[in-house]
């Protein structure tokens, strides 16, 4: 047994969400991204003597919203707190929070990991908070910059089990969740600009230990990947320590992504005592059923409902329904060229989707908001093909152009004169004529070498160039040959 | 914790160790004098809570605010514009449109 | 000698009729304050230039006939209400030349309503104190004694209105610090309900039990104010949405059968005999107006003094975090990292009952004492206001009657360097904070060193109009808010 098998890792997650609000939580400063130093403040968020905070409703709607779609309990009465200490981006000398009374608990997200079963993670709670200001440091001599754009920013911390057992399980329940926030529209997801930030508590023990191992909490992950990484290396610390007969201390830790490692994180506050109380600014907030079910009502269909509907009413495969629906956008996609299509033709289009329109975007490393190939001409495209109009063939070809921009597919087939024929008469003449050309190769067939079949479709399909109903050809071919 | 509790049994001492944290997790710079004078004063103050500790307050809520009142909420809407030159100017050092502080460490 | 300053409702009067204006008014107050104010240290900032100004267009909009109860009438307001482009202190070195960028909402009230604001009142270090003398802009003396204390922590504000430097002045109050001062400055001062005037732009004490309120000659002057600044603010997420009612009009109703509580904790051992005379004047007048007087009991106001004592520097703790050096206020000298800098500012900025309540709100809060503390006190906090509640009902009480203070204005250092019985001089005042009822006080006669004396009427959750009621008809029935310092320079 290697010494990384005969431990087994724990990990927890907190997952910071900046929700996408118009203004931020408790004043009306825009909530904007990348704006010059200081100019979305105001005295309420820069924490001037005698201001209030004033909660947006958003707020409470989107984590209502996000609480539902983590199955989780939403709590009718929960509070703020206030959680003290001093930071420079922490312009009150407090965070407010929410602490014993969170809006959402006891929820949970279901994985799947590749290569493995899928697993239930347990949300311990979700609760709301203002987020902090930056403090500039690169490139500034003997000063660090205090610049409070992102101060008030409203965030909703979602806090995990220790149910993860490994990065890549890890990695899986980052993307769902990322994507289930996209998806109901309350965080763009964005880890590079701190949109949704991940800090994991790690720690290993022995197989078989039921108690859990002393952890250490990594922060500062800008990327799903960083984060499987930087478990990864943990992990690999803290066997290595316990291996040397030492101790795991209990401790915050910054992976640092250039030197791939975890390192203390110093400067911090060295006596860790928030101080919570109740936030005696803000009233308790009281949410009525009525409101959660309203929330409940216009809330998007969820990435596994949405999962199980696509095998059901689309005849798709695990596999395919998966990719579609992943998020949002490909999903919406996916169903809107279905809607121009044909729902029989379903099974087609998730093709045309995951394979012709994924690849293509994957090979030029696009989004698919980028796509120069609109959900609907995909849909139309997949009709014609089935409507016989053009060969599937031939729509690849039709599919380049659209790509490269020539728009609708109708045109486009008409324009080059792709349209496929379908007529007996015409393609009977060309089958004749190839016949006709090749007499050797026509008994060689007869004496049993059938695969000579495709030779002859392919001379007529060249001919024809491309442009001939591949059913029809087959059956004159075959009814020439054999008959 | 149980350091509360040995600690009321012989009225409320405070130790001059406990001001010194204290004082850290203020923020508050204390010269030795001063923390003789706070042991010293906190702990006459603290004698005065002591009182509370009779009273049986089981079942009963812990009261925050005044009033009864729920949670008032504003509409998201974004209305506040660029104020930054106002809201630098009682600033005691900054450069850049931003606060300067001494170089923070991490 | 200058003419007498009037009264606000006197003043308005005389306003409307275009017997006065309100630059020569303005100007009266200003000559005053330069005469007396060097000997009472009541104001820290006089914005003479920015009074005259709203003056001169207070008479203006007059002439135009324009204009409401306030217009052209001089204030004086406590230094912690921000006033945008006027320097707001809070009597502390930390905010020594903090200039707010915004206005809080009762100075924007008042401004709106016409008012002239003549400058920003002394007061106790962020409202920490009793007796005015944590002010780092040096103690405010009484009006009526030098020598003495005019309470606190609105003691500018008092000693303001008492030695007649304006017509009337804002306060605040968190433990009594509008109450304690009026009643040893010989004015009234009312505290509202918590709630009922936003606290929005008010420099936060302990949130939970800050409220601001006028503080004036008499009930009507205080009813006038009092109609201008309550209201709902949507910037003050715990002010109170029912609209205020008339409150002039309530000053109007007899109190005959009125049921009065007198709470026998509140007559003990602690309260001085001098005192206890002239609250017994108080009760005697009051059962010649035809209310009935009830005894009654709230048995947990022993526990107020400690309750408060945890929650409000708890709370305080917190809400002065922001004093870190890096947006406003106060610095200090070359920082070497950020620890020094949070320490060495915080440490220089604030004064020692600052310090010491930071100090004591960080204590409590802390890990492993917040349940016995904190918890415990807001446990005993709902205690305290039950007590009332279950005596206006039980008794069917319109109003609470109590001494104001357990003694009149004492001699300043008296009590300085002594934080607990300093401390309990807040004893009467603080039960109302907790409970977060409303309350005024009103003098109602003299000690034997000739200083004012003043009992409380605490009423129902928003039944304003009942202190007003009650309190208006007692002035009307007696001259002691009549009286004033007779040996000013
Ligand atoms: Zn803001």
């Amino acid at each position: 047994m290697s010494t990384e098998s005969r431990y087994e890792t724990v990990i927890g997650l907190e997952i910071h969400t900046q929700l996408a609000t118009r203004s931020k939580i408790f004043c009306g400063c825009p909530n904007r991204f990348g704006s010059p130093p200081n100019t979305q403040i105001c005295p309420v968020c820069a924490a001037f003597p005698g201001v209030l905070p004033v909660i947006n409703k958003a707020v409470l709607d989107m984590a209502i919203m996000t609480g539902l779609a983590l199955q989780g309990e939403i709590r009718t009465l929960n509070e703020f707190s206030r959680k003290n200490y001093f930071y420079p981006d922490l312009p009150a000398g407090y965070q407010i929070s929410q602490f014993e009374l969170p809006i959402v608990e006891h929820g949970f997200l279901m994985i799947e990991p590749e290569g493995g079963a899928r697993k239930r993670i347990g949300i311990t709670r979700a609760h709301m908070e203002v987020d902090a200001g930056k403090n500039l440091h690169e490139g500034i001599v003997g000063a660090s910059w205090v610049d409070l754009n992102r101060t008030g920013t409203p965030l909703l911390e979602i806090v995990t089990e220790p149910d993860l057992r490994s990065a890549a399980e890890t990695g899986a329940f980052l993307k769902k969740l990322r994507g289930l926030v996209r998806h109901l529209g309350v965080c763009d997801g964005n880890m590079e600009e701190g949109s949704f930030r991940c800090d994991a508590n790690v720690s290993v023990r022995r197989r078989g230990e039921t108690r859990l191992g002393t952890r250490a909490e990594i922060k500062n992950l800008n990327s799903i990947r960083n984060v499987m990484r930087a478990i990864d290396y943990e992990v690999e610390r803290q066997i290595d320590l316990i291996e040397a007969g030492e101790k795991v201390i209990q401790e915050t830790r910054l992976w640092d992504a250039n030197q791939n490692h975890t390192r203390t994180m110093r400067g911090k506050e060295e006596a860790h005592d928030y101080r919570y109380f109740p936030e005696p600014d803000l009233p308790p907030v009281v949410l009525t059923v009525e409101r959660i079910e309203a929330i409940r009502k216009r809330m998007p269909e969820l990435p596994d409902e949405k999962l199980i509907r696509f095998q059901k009413d689309y005849g798709l495969g695990e596999y395919d329904a998966g990719v579609l629906t992943a998020d949002r956008e490909m999903a919406d996609y996916f169903e809107a060229a279905v809607m121009a299509a044909r729902p029989a033709e379903a099974k087609s289009v998730a093709n045309w989707v995951t394979v012709e329109l994924l690849g293509r975007l994957n090979r030029e490393g696009m989004e698919l908001g980028q796509s120069p190939v609109v959900a609907e001409a995909l849909g139309k495209l997949t009709r014609m093909i089935h409507e016989g109009i053009i060969s599937g063939k031939i729509a690849k070809t039709v599919f380049g152009h659209m790509w490269d921009g020539a728009g609708d597919p109708a045109r486009i087939v008409e324009e080059k004169g792709l349209v496929q024929v379908s007529d007996q008469g015409a393609i009977e003449a060309e089958v004749d004529r190839i016949l006709a050309a090749h007499p050797d190769k026509i008994a060689q067939y007869r004496s049993g070498k059938v695969q000579l079949l495709g030779f002859f479709v392919g001379e007529i399909m060249k001919a024809m160039r491309g442009k001939a109903n591949p059913g029809v050809v087959n059956g004159l071919l075959k009814s020439k040959l054999d008959g | 914790m149980s350091k509360s509790l040995i600690q009321s049994k012989n009225h409320m001492s405070i130790t001059e160790e406990t001001i010194r944290h204290v004082a850290t997790l203020a923020r508050l710079d204390i010269s030795p004098g001063e923390i003789q004078t706070y042991t010293g004063q906190l702990s006459r103050i603290l004698g005065l809570m002591e009182q509370l500790r009779a009273i049986p307050t089981e079942g009963i809520a812990p009261m925050s605010h005044a009033v009864a009142l729920t949670l008032p909420e504003r509409e998201d809407v974004a209305v506040n514009p660029d104020r930054r030159e106002a809201l630098l100017a009682n600033a005691p050092d900054s450069e850049e449109g931003c606060f300067r502080v001494p170089k923070i460490i991490e | 000698m200058d003419a007498p300053i009037p009264t606000l409702a006197q003043a308005a009067q005389a306003l409307a009729a275009r017997e006065t204006s309100s630059v020569e008014l303005t100007r009266a107050c200003l000559s005053r304050i330069e005469r007396l104010d060097p000997t009472l240290n009541a104001f820290i900032t006089v914005d003479a230039e920015g009074a005259l100004r709203s003056a001169e267009q207070a008479d203006q909009a007059r002439s135009r006939g324009e204009g409401g109860a306030l217009t052209g009438i001089p204030l004086a307001i406590k230094d912690l209400f921000c006033t945008e482009g006027l320097r707001t202190t809070c009597a502390s070195r930390m905010l020594e030349r903090f200039v707010p960028p915004y206005e809080s909402t009762v100075t924007a009230r008042l401004r709106a309503a016409g008012a002239v604001i003549l400058g920003k009142t002394n007061m106790d270090e962020f409202a920490m104190g009793s007796s005015n003398e944590t002010s780092y802009f040096g103690p405010v003396r009484n009006p009526w004694d030098p020598a003495r204390t005019p309470g606190g922590s609105s003691g500018g504000s008092a000693a303001a209105v008492a030695a007649g430097l304006c017509v009337a002045a804002i306060g605040t109050d968190t433990g009594g610090s509008i109450r304690q001062p009026a009643a040893m400055t010989g004015i009234t001062g009312l505290k509202p309900t918590y709630g009922r005037v936003s606290r929005f732009g008010m420099i936060a004490f302990a949130s939970s039990l800050d409220q601001a309120g006028p503080m004036t000659r008499d009930l009507r002057d205080a009813a006038m104010l009092l109609q201008v600044m309550a209201g709902h603010d949507p910037l003050d997420s715990t002010s109170i949405t029912t609209p205020p009612p008339d409150y002039l009009a309530a000053l109007e109703r007899p109190v005959r059968d009125w049921r009065i509580g007198l709470p026998e904790e509140y007559f003990g051992a602690g309260l001085h005999p001098e005192v206890r005379a002239a609250i017994d004047g108080a009760i005697a007048l009051y059962r010649e107006l035809g209310a009935t007087i009830v005894p009654i009991s709230l048995p947990y106001t022993q526990h107020a003094i400690p309750t408060y004592y945890i929650i409000a520097p708890a709370e305080a703790s917190s809400n002065l975090a922001r004093y870190d050096g890096i947006r406003f206020g106060h610095r200090c000298d070359q920082p070497k990292d950020l620890k020094d800098l949070y320490a060495r500012t915080r440490a220089e900025g604030f004064g020692a009952e600052v310090k010491r309540r930071i100090m004591l709100g960080t204590y409590v809060l802390s890990s492993g004492y917040y349940d016995a503390y904190y918890r415990k006190a807001q446990r005993v906090r709902r205690l305290i206001a039950e007590d009332f509640a279950r005596a206006f009902r039980d008794h069917d009480l319109s109003v609470i009657l109590t001494p104001t203070a357990p003694e009149s204005a004492f001699p300043l250092d008296e009590k300085k360097e002594d934080p607990v019985s300093m401390y309990l001089s807040d004893i009467f005042t603080i039960n109302v904070n907790l409970a977060g009822l409303p309350a005024v006080s009103l003098p109602c006669g003299f000690d034997f060193h000739g200083m004012p004396i003043g009992f409380q009427l605490i009423g129902r959750p928003l039944d304003e109009a009942a202190i007003l009621t009650a309190g208006h008809a007692y002035q009307q029935a007696s001259d002691w808010h009549n009286a004033r310092p007779g040996n000013l320079p």
